[in-house]
């Protein structure tokens, strides 16, 4: 485009004749050459100028006229404006014309229309483009445009044409992010993060191993179920027998393989249960694991960590190697106590792999962390259903009742296939001073790992412990045999028969009423005014398994349960029937004899009280004896209420219970067996019950106490052994029940962790 | 006018100074009792206790001997004791009437000391005693009991035992002794009812009944119903010596009648199976009819628990 300059215009309008208004007189002083202004565009600024562009001939001096001397088309476009012109003092015409702004060349540095043609900045030697035009845009590589995430912008040419604005909109690559789907750098692929492995592993699935592989090792391991969820022991036994045989009873007590921070051997570590990491090989040099238990569980719990060939305690919390986050870790838990206080903790524990992933080849890896949950083995009470592996008696050296007392022991022991442990206290209430117990956890293989647990008795009286007790942790103790006491010391003295553990038997398995108890209940002595040791029962609930049921023996004088009741195994849908003491059988069996012509058969015949006093007694005699009658009677009564509790909790019924006849006398004005109590023997085996010698009337030659219990127990296919008791036990107000005691066996697959409790 | 027989009295006298000088002897010689001062006895009951131990000691030695030896045994009975006592009862019983004045020797005239016997050795020896002695049935042991009784010791066991071995005499003497002592309102009083009802006899039933009409808690209600439950049991009332006393029935039936109007008057469910497990001890033939009779009038609730009583009633495990 030709741009004309202004001296051109200027020009050729005076050649023209443009210039109506005597503006050619001003062309001509505009150029006198003598203001020598050349460099002047158009001289009207030039204030010595006469103004030859001014309305010529006559005019009113000092008249101010509009005046505009560019081409009329441009006069008030763009930034053309007209000016004013003066007549001159003599009237001859007007001067310059002042103040008008005449076209000059478009500028696109300039804001407006310089050319006064409509048009600003449209053209220009400084002009680059159109000002609202506007281009698609894009600053980040050629190749990534529109790919994956990427995408152009637009820009705008600015309002001077001098050029364009800032690219808007435009999306140029990222870094790729692993998280997301979208491809952040726009190279045509959405790689996901590299593989944070973050996989904690417990025996989830209960096969006694940790199993990487096995997506059941895997399932549902948050939550602990009847259906998965691992467990790990209260590591309280002494595999090394490193314990000391003596000291304080809190001494004793307090040590086994969880009171030091170290594992003892590889039986020891048998005992702890396992958890790994899966490795992650492609962990990136800052990436950090810890293993985290929660609370309350963290004060009650050790955590050891592998290292080399060894466990080395292991702090909630703390880092692992990278090697070991990259190889996988392994960890091993130990309960450090068994369960006590439920209000404290439950014994289930949430323990997490947490694992900061740093940052790999293509930026930061997702951090995360894995959870699962466990449970500590509860302590669990032997029921009869459990065939005994170890019986245990109190033996007195070259004492003739003991002797002979171990001499029918062992007898029924041999038949039942079981063997001795002889302890030797100075208590014969072997059945008294400890209960044995367990606790399991899956074994590889399918079976159950188990820790025995023999309890003390919380026999508590003038500010000491029983000591017998003592030997279930100086005799007992030892590869995976663990001695524990619960007691509350301020438990009234005048209660603490009903610690003793003849008062502690197990109801064997059962459901009733849509609930089942598949390891039993605990059954107790108590009465309102009369109870157990409430810190002892406080443990046995916090386990959360056996839940105890109560019966009334207070009326006893020595309150045991199992005074009037115990269980064998039959074949019914049940499984197990109960012996109960029947005192009215006892005395219709007595009625029949006498009535039969037998009233002056004796019984306890050959038996003699402590102060020699014989103890025959003819039948006759017992049934015309007031005071054994009366007593009789309130036992009678007295146990058809324990019966009845115990049908209430557990539905049994008349037909699974098996009567064992015996009466009661008075003393110390409360009751005791009048015979040896029959039902109070010793369950050996499934087919095998050792029962105290009744020593009941002898008829035709046999004895009928004898034969009964013989024949109700005979269609369970059970043969009784009897054993001498008079001189040892019963005069003392026991019976064989509660001078022994049972280790039973834990059967593989009774595995308390499927009971659902 | 009476004469003096002279010969009589000549024949008199040497017994009487033997008495005498027994009696100092009593006084200086020998210790008192486990129970009882010998002082605490009626002279004449205590002079002739003395003579009836001096000839039983001569004719059967052995039976002291044998309490002697229990006496010492007790101190390793208690040691090796299953439950709350040593049981001494048996023993003692065992030997039946030849432990009478051994144990009332023991008892009343000179106890053997206590020695290192510990109190629940103490205890159980002393209770077996008086169990035994009251098992024995003799009634030459009630002064010696009524005096127990009307002394200073306030040991629940211990009044217990004593009222019982005193009520087990069976006698009107023995039972308005215990009527009376019920009466009185000390440390004694629960004892005295936990005893009483091994007196078999109607004047007992009724004071059990009118004592348990009187019942406020749950501990007397199971006292009263134990205490109502011995007079009235069924068992005891079918041995002979029981049941010859003719006082069958106005005793039974006072005692159920007792325990039934308890039953409806008690409300907690602890009271209820107290006074259950006696009417059931109690056994009595009429106790259906009398059930249903207690029915009429009464609150839904009472009325399901008297049918419940006599649901048990038909499933007793006396029968």
């Amino acid at each position: 485009m030709i741009r004309p300059t202004w001296t051109s215009i200027f020009a050729l309008a005076a050649a023209l004749g443009l210039f109506a208004h005597g503006c050619a007189g001003h062309h001509d002083a505009g150029f006198d050459e003598d203001n020598n202004r050349n460099e002047s565009i158009d001289g009207i600024d030039d204030p010595n100028s006469t103004g030859s562009g001014g309305p010529s001939g006559s005019c009113t001096p000092g008249e101010v006229i509009s005046c505009y001397t560019g081409a009329p088309e441009t006069e008030g476009i763009g930034t053309c404006v007209p000016g004013g012109t003066t007549c001159l003092p003599d009237g001859s015409g007007y001067g310059p014309c002042d103040g008008e702004v005449l076209p000059s060349e478009e500028r696109c540095a300039t804001p407006g229309d310089d050319d006064c043609d409509g048009l600003t900045n449209e053209d220009g030697p400084d002009c680059s483009c159109t000002p609202g035009q506007t281009l698609d845009c894009y600053s980040g590589p050629p190749s990534t445009q529109n790919v994956g995430i990427c995408q152009s912008g637009s820009q705008s040419c600015n309002q001077e044409g001098t050029g364009y604005g800032a690219c808007v909109g435009e999306i140029t690559p990222k870094a790729e992010d692993c998280a997301t789907a979208a491809d952040e750098d726009c190279d045509g692929q959405s790689p996901p993060c590299p593989d944070a492995t973050i996989d904690l592993r417990a025996d989830n699935n209960r096969n006694g191993t940790i199993d990487l592989s096995d997506p059941t090792e895997d399932l549902n391991e948050a939550s602990w179920s009847a259906n998965n969820g691992a467990v790990f022991l209260a590591n309280i036994d002494d595999d090394q027998s490193s314990c000391p045989t003596s000291g304080t009873d809190s001494q004793l007590a307090s040590c086994n393989d969880a009171s030091d921070t170290s594992i003892n051997g590889n039986d020891d570590l048998l005992d702890l249960a396992k958890l790994k990491t899966a490795p992650w090989p492609d962990a990136p040099n800052d990436a950090k694991g810890t293993l985290t238990v929660n609370n309350p569980g963290k004060t009650y719990v050790r955590i050891f960590k592998k290292s080399g060939s060894s466990y080395k305690e292991y702090t909630s919390g703390q880092a692992v190697s990278l090697s070991e986050l990259r190889n996988g870790a392994s960890f091993a838990i130990e309960g450090k106590d068994i369960l006590r206080d439920v209000s404290k903790w439950d014994g289930y524990l949430t323990v997490s792999w947490n694992v900061n992933a740093g940052t790999g080849p293509n930026g930061p890896i997702g951090d995360g962390s894995d959870t699962v949950e466990m449970r500590l083995a509860p302590v669990l009470f032997r029921h009869h259903l459990h065939p005994i592996d170890t019986y245990y008696v109190t033996k007195f050296t070259n004492y003739s009742p003991s002797m002979v007392f171990r001499q029918d022991m062992t007898s029924a022991a041999n038949a039942a296939g079981v063997t001795a442990h002889d302890l030797y206290e100075q208590d014969q209430w072997t059945q008294d001073f400890f209960e044995t117990a367990y606790m399991a956890m899956p074994k590889s293989g399918g079976g159950q790992h188990v820790i025995h647990v023999n309890f003390r008795s919380a026999n508590y009286t003038g500010g000491s412990l029983r000591t017998a007790g003592r030997s279930v942790f100086t005799d007992l103790r030892g590869k995976d045999v663990a001695g524990a006491v619960e007691y509350a010391s301020n438990h009234a003295d005048y209660m603490d028969s009903l610690n003793s553990f003849g008062n502690l038997e197990t109801v064997p398995p059962y459901s009733y009423n849509g609930k089942s108890w598949p390891m039993g209940r605990v059954l107790r002595g108590s009465h309102p005014q009369y109870y157990p040791d409430p810190e002892f029962d406080k443990m046995i609930d916090a386990q959360g398994v056996q839940d105890v049921i109560e019966i009334d023996t207070s009326w006893l004088l020595v309150s045991h349960v199992d005074e009037s009741v115990s269980f064998v195994k039959v074949n019914s849908p049940r499984g197990w029937a109960m012996m109960v003491n029947d005192a009215a059988m006892a005395k219709t069996m007595l009625q029949q004899q006498k009535n039969n012509g037998y009233g002056s058969t004796q019984m306890f015949v050959g038996k003699y009280w402590s102060n020699n006093a014989y103890a025959a007694v003819s039948i006759s005699q017992v049934l015309n004896d007031p005071d054994v009658m009366n007593e009789s009677a309130w036992a009678a009564v007295k146990i058809d209420d324990q019966v009845n509790v115990i049908k209430a909790a557990t539905g049994i019924t008349n037909s699974e219970i098996i009567d064992i006849p015996f009466l009661h006398y008075e003393s110390s004005g409360y009751s005791l067996a009048y015979q040896p109590g029959t039902v109070n023997g010793i369950y050996m085996a499934d087919k095998h019950f050792g029962s105290p010698d009744p020593h009941g009337p002898t008829i035709n030659g046999q004895d009928i106490f004898k034969s009964q219990i013989k024949n109700v127990l005979l269609p369970h296919g059970i043969t009784v052994h009897f054993i001498e008791d008079w001189d040892l036990y019963h005069r003392l107000s026991g019976e064989v029940h509660c001078g022994s005691n049972a280790t039973r066996k834990v059967p593989s697959n009774d595995k308390w962790w499927e009971s659902g409790l | 006018m009476r004469r003096h027989n002279t010969r009589g009295l000549l024949l008199s006298l040497p017994i009487a100074l033997l008495v005498t000088i027994s009696l100092l002897w009593a006084g200086t010689a020998f210790a008192d009792g486990v129970m009882l001062r010998p002082a605490a006895l009626p002279s004449a009951d205590r002079a002739s206790l003395l003579t009836a131990v001096t000839k039983a000691k001569a004719a059967d030695p052995a039976a002291f001997q044998m309490v002697a030896k229990l006496h010492v045994d007790v101190i390793e009975l208690d040691a090796k004791k299953r439950g709350r006592l040593a049981a001494v009862t048996p023993a003692l019983k065992a030997m039946r009437g030849r432990a009478l004045f051994p144990i009332l020797e023991q008892l009343a005239l000179d106890g053997l000391p206590r020695g290192d016997r510990n109190g629940s050795a103490w205890l159980a020896w002393r209770l077996g005693l008086l169990e035994a002695l009251g098992s024995i049935r003799d009634a030459r042991s009630a002064s010696v009991l009524s005096a127990i009784l009307t002394g200073n010791e306030t040991s629940y066991p211990l009044v217990r035992a004593a009222a019982q071995a005193l009520g087990k005499l069976g006698s009107t003497q023995a039972a308005s002794k215990l009527i009376t002592m019920s009466r009185i309102q000390d440390k004694k009083t629960r004892g005295i009812i936990a005893g009483m009802g091994h007196c078999r006899r109607a004047m007992v039933a009724s004071r059990l009944a009118e004592i348990m009409s009187g019942a406020r808690s749950d501990a007397d209600v199971e006292l009263y119903a134990r205490a109502l439950g011995d007079v009235a049991n069924s068992w005891a009332w079918q041995t002979p010596l029981i049941a010859q006393t003719g006082e069958h029935s106005p005793t039974r039936d006072m005692a159920l009648d007792a325990l039934l109007n308890a039953f409806v008057s008690q409300a907690s469910t602890h009271a209820r199976k107290m006074i259950a497990q006696a009417v059931l001890v109690v056994d009595h033939p009429a106790t259906k009819q009398r059930i249903n009779a207690k029915k009429s009038g009464r609150s839904r609730s009472t009325q399901a628990a008297l049918d419940a009583l006599a649901k048990r009633f038909d499933n007793s495990p006396l029968r």
